[in-house]
This record gives structure tokens, C-alpha cells and sequence, in this order.
């Protein structure tokens, strides 16, 4: 049985879907959060998150980086993405659709002048569509709090991620566009919402966030 | 047999790993363009992308709007991704770090055009770096693989359409609207990348597409 140790700082950023995923996978997973940047130039591609596969004896068998990747590998080996190929990029698809919005605001938060104005216009657009599409998709499987079936899947978990993540997104976040992706008030979104939180495989991972209290979203003070 | 139909832009841009996978999959598939500057004006945020895939009777089947997603669901569902789960990490990490590069790559370009020559030459320096840095790890990856001009074994593969796309778009995409970019980015290819272009050029798979649309790995030699 593998074991793995992720490396990413002790935030939400890029990470808390592929904490939801370990978890739910009911592997045994480890984190570390190493000194930066001094640790840079030993990861694999100089940044983090990085998720190392051990075999049972500790050994490091390979180390993945990127974070969709990670995740759909994770996602693939223990059955939280379906095997038919439509079906995976069904869901695929949301979840590159999460990451791209999250990804522009991000932008924002590094951004100045007239790069932000047109960071506030794109995710405003993107944040407006994406809240379309991924209505209409939990509506299509009867709003039972899942974008497909009756299990916990990738992009469930995925999209409790990204909402959790703006509803607290730290300092200069986009506050005057913020509310577009409050799932208090996006009936289907509040359902997955509290579906995912009384999923018993998400058990540990809930318990220990009672205990040390929510990951800040991002590193800005 | 499912049919496809390919919305883009009339350019290389970041359509061109998905026309070579419609292609070598031997599918059937249209390409409906619009023009480029047009969309450019249109969707200043992004020009988007549509692949529709249709039943036997025409009716459509799935849209996808994202390019990784489309990517990856032909690359898998037509065995240009191999069945080995850690090997198909391997070639989808190389993928999304191309593609982070290749955005803060255009991004830099994009910094460039418009700027002083001053900063058009920091810029520059910048772009040349990250490209060698990228450089350098696929070049590592074909001389494990003896230097075939494949990244993995000795046929097609996602990652060798993937690589070539993103050598096309700096050649020919900048060749009117850069020139300076392109030649910088002609003179960094190593051998090795040089030889990845000409297979790819020459496999049997891609012949349809390279007859219709010119082959760029000539401009390497000599």
C-alpha cells in the first residue's frame, strides 16, 4: 500500500481539494511544509505543491508535481474519477473551470494599474459563468448535493474547495466581486456544501479543522 | 464512430495539440475558424474554444470548452496516453507545465511589443531564460529515450504533439506578429528538439494534417 507526503505551505491556496481527495481516499498521507524558498531548488520543478509516493517500506518510489495532475491522479487511483474517459472529462472539465477562476484571482492579488481592472472584468464574467454551469449541472442530477451519481466524486470535492476558498479570501482579495461566489446564497452550491461536510470519509479531515481551526486561504497579511 | 467539430481561431495558438491528436486519431472532424484580430477584439479576456463531439447520427453527444480538458480526453480515449498510470502522470505533468510556461511566455511577449527598447530587451532576456530552462528538461527527456525524436518509445505520442504545437506557435504564429521573438526562439532549439519537429513532421499519422497546413522543421537545418 502506498503512502504519500504532500509539501505545500500551511494555507489553502492551491491545496485543500487534493487534502479532501487524500483524505477521502482513506490513504495513509503526511504533510510537510518546507522552509521557502530555501527548499525551492529541491523539488522536482523549483515549486510547490509537490506529492511524494512512497512504497510500504518508506522508500520514495516517485514524486509528482502540478496540482491538477496530482489530483487526477489520486482521483484515478482510488476511484473518485470514474474509469469511462466522457465521464472523467465531464468532470474534469468542472474542475479546470474552478482552477482557471481561482487562477485569475490570484493573478489579481499579484497584480497592479491597469492589469487589475481587467482581472476585476474577466472574473466577474468567468465567476458569473462558472456559477451557471455548475448550477446547472448539480440541478441535472436532482440537486442531491452531487455533480454526478450518489457518491462523493473529484470534482464534489473539488468544488467544496474552491467555495470554501472565497468564503474567506483573505486580504486583497477581489472584495467588490467576492459575492458572486457566495455559496450561502447559491441553494444547489449550500447543498454540496453540507453534503461533502457530512460525508463520514471526510471524517478526519473535518475533526482536525474543528481542532486547529480552517488553513488561512493564501499567505497575503 | 463519434465525429468532431473544432471552433477556434484561424492560427496556431493554443489549438494546435488538439488538431494534431483529431488527426492522428484518424476520427472524423471539421475545423470552423473565425479570424483571429476579430477575436482578439471580441473576447479580450480569452479566445474560446469549442469541441463538440457528435453521435453516429450527427446529433451532438458532449461539448468541451477547455483545452486541457479536450486534450486529454483524446489523447486517452485514442491511445496517445499510455495505460500505465504514473507513465500518464509523467506526460500530463509535462503538459500543464508547458502550459504555465507558455502563457507566461506570451505574457512577456505581450509585455514586449509595446514597450521601449529597454524593456523590449529585459523582456527578452526573461523569455529566453524561461525557454531555456524549459529547453533543457525535454531535452533531458528525448536523450533518455535514446534521441528517436520521440519523447517516449518509439511511436506518437501526446507529449511529442504537445511539444511540437508549442514550437509551432513561436515559429509560425510569431513569425508576422514578432519576428524578433521567433528568431530568438529558432536560434535557443537545440538538436534534439529539432529532430522531435521532423518526426513528428514525417509520421504517417499526421500526414493529412501536415500536407494541408506546411511543415515549419526545415527552418532548423542548415
Amino acid at each position: 500500500m502506498s503512502r504519500y507526503t504532500l509539501r505545500y505551505f500551511n494555507i489553502q491556496g492551491l491545496c485543500e481539494a487534493l487534502r479532501l481527495l487524500l483524505t477521502a481516499s482513506g490513504v495513509d498521507w503526511t504533510e510537510e511544509h518546507p522552509e521557502w524558498p530555501r527548499e525551492k531548488p529541491n523539488q522536482p520543478l523549483g515549486h510547490l505543491p509537490v506529492l511524494v509516493v512512497s512504497n510500504a517500506d518508506g522508500k520514495g518510489e516517485l514524486a509528482l508535481s502540478e496540482t491538477l495532475v496530482i489530483e487526477r491522479y489520486i482521483a484515478r487511483e482510488y476511484g473518485l474519477l470514474p474509469t469511462d474517459n466522457l465521464a472523467a472529462a465531464r468532470q474534469e472539465q468542472l474542475r479546470d473551470q474552478l482552477h482557471d477562476v481561482w487562477s485569475t484571482h490570484m493573478e489579481y492579488m499579484h497584480s497592479t494599474g491597469e492589469r487589475s481592472a481587467e482581472l476585476v472584468t474577466k472574473f466577474e464574467q468567468d465567476a458569473e459563468c462558472l456559477v451557471g454551469m455548475h448550477v446547472a449541472a448539480l440541478q441535472r442530477n436532482g440537486n442531491n448535493g452531487h455533480y454526478f451519481g450518489d457518491a462523493l466524486s473529484y470534482v464534489d470535492l473539488a468544488a467544496y474547495a474552491f467555495f470554501k476558498f472565497f468564503s474567506n479570501a483573505g486580504p486583497r482579495s477581489l472584495e467588490a466581486k467576492i459575492g458572486l461566489l457566495d455559496y450561502t446564497h447559491i441553494p444547489e452550491m449550500s447543498k454540496l456544501m453540507a453534503v461533502v461536510e457530512a460525508s463520514r470519509s471526510l471524517e478526519p479531515y473535518f475533526a482536525a479543522e474543528k481542532v486547529n481551526g480552517a488553513r488561512l486561504a493564501t499567505r497575503f497579511k | 464512430m463519434p465525429s468532431y467539430v473544432f471552433r477556434y481561431v484561424n492560427a496556431v495558438g493554443f489549438g494546435e495539440t488538439t488538431r494534431l491528436l483529431l488527426t492522428a486519431a484518424k476520427v472524423e472532424w471539421t475545423e470552423e475558424s473565425s479570424d483571429l484580430e476579430q477575436a482578439r477584439l471580441d473576447h479580450p479576456n480569452g479566445i474560446p474554444v469549442v469541441l463538440i463531439q457528435k453521435n453516429s447520427d450527427g446529433s451532438p453527444d458532449v461539448v468541451f470548452n477547455k483545452f486541457a480538458t479536450i486534450e486529454r480526453y483524446l489523447a486517452r480515449t485514442y491511445g496517445f496516453l499510455p495505460a500505465n498510470p504514473e507513465q500518464v502522470e509523467l506526460q500530463e505533468q509535462l503538459r500543464d507545465e508547458q502550459s504555465s510556461l507558455m502563457k507566461l511566455l506570451l505574457s512577456t511577449v505581450a509585455l514586449g511589443i509595446a514597450a521601449t527598447q529597454d524593456l523590449r530587451d529585459f523582456v527578452f532576456t526573461v523569455f529566453e531564460r524561461c525557454l531555456e530552462m524549459f529547453l533543457g528538461s525535454r531535452v533531458k527527456l528525448l536523450r533518455m529515450n535514446g534521441n528517436t525524436g520521440y519523447s517516449f518509445g518509439s511511436t506518437l505520442s501526446y507529449t511529442d504533439m504537445a511539444i511540437y504545437s508549442f514550437m509551432k506557435l513561436f515559429i509560425v504564429d510569431f513569425a508576422t506578429s514578432s519576428k524578433e521573438i521567433a528568431r530568438r526562439f529558432k536560434c535557443k532549439m537545440p538538436p534534439e528538439l529539432a529532430k522531435l519537429a521532423a518526426t513528428v513532421e514525417s509520421d504517417p499519422l499526421l500526414e493529412a494534417h501536415m500536407s494541408k497546413n506546411g511543415r515549419f522543421a526545415n527552418v532548423f537545418q542548415g
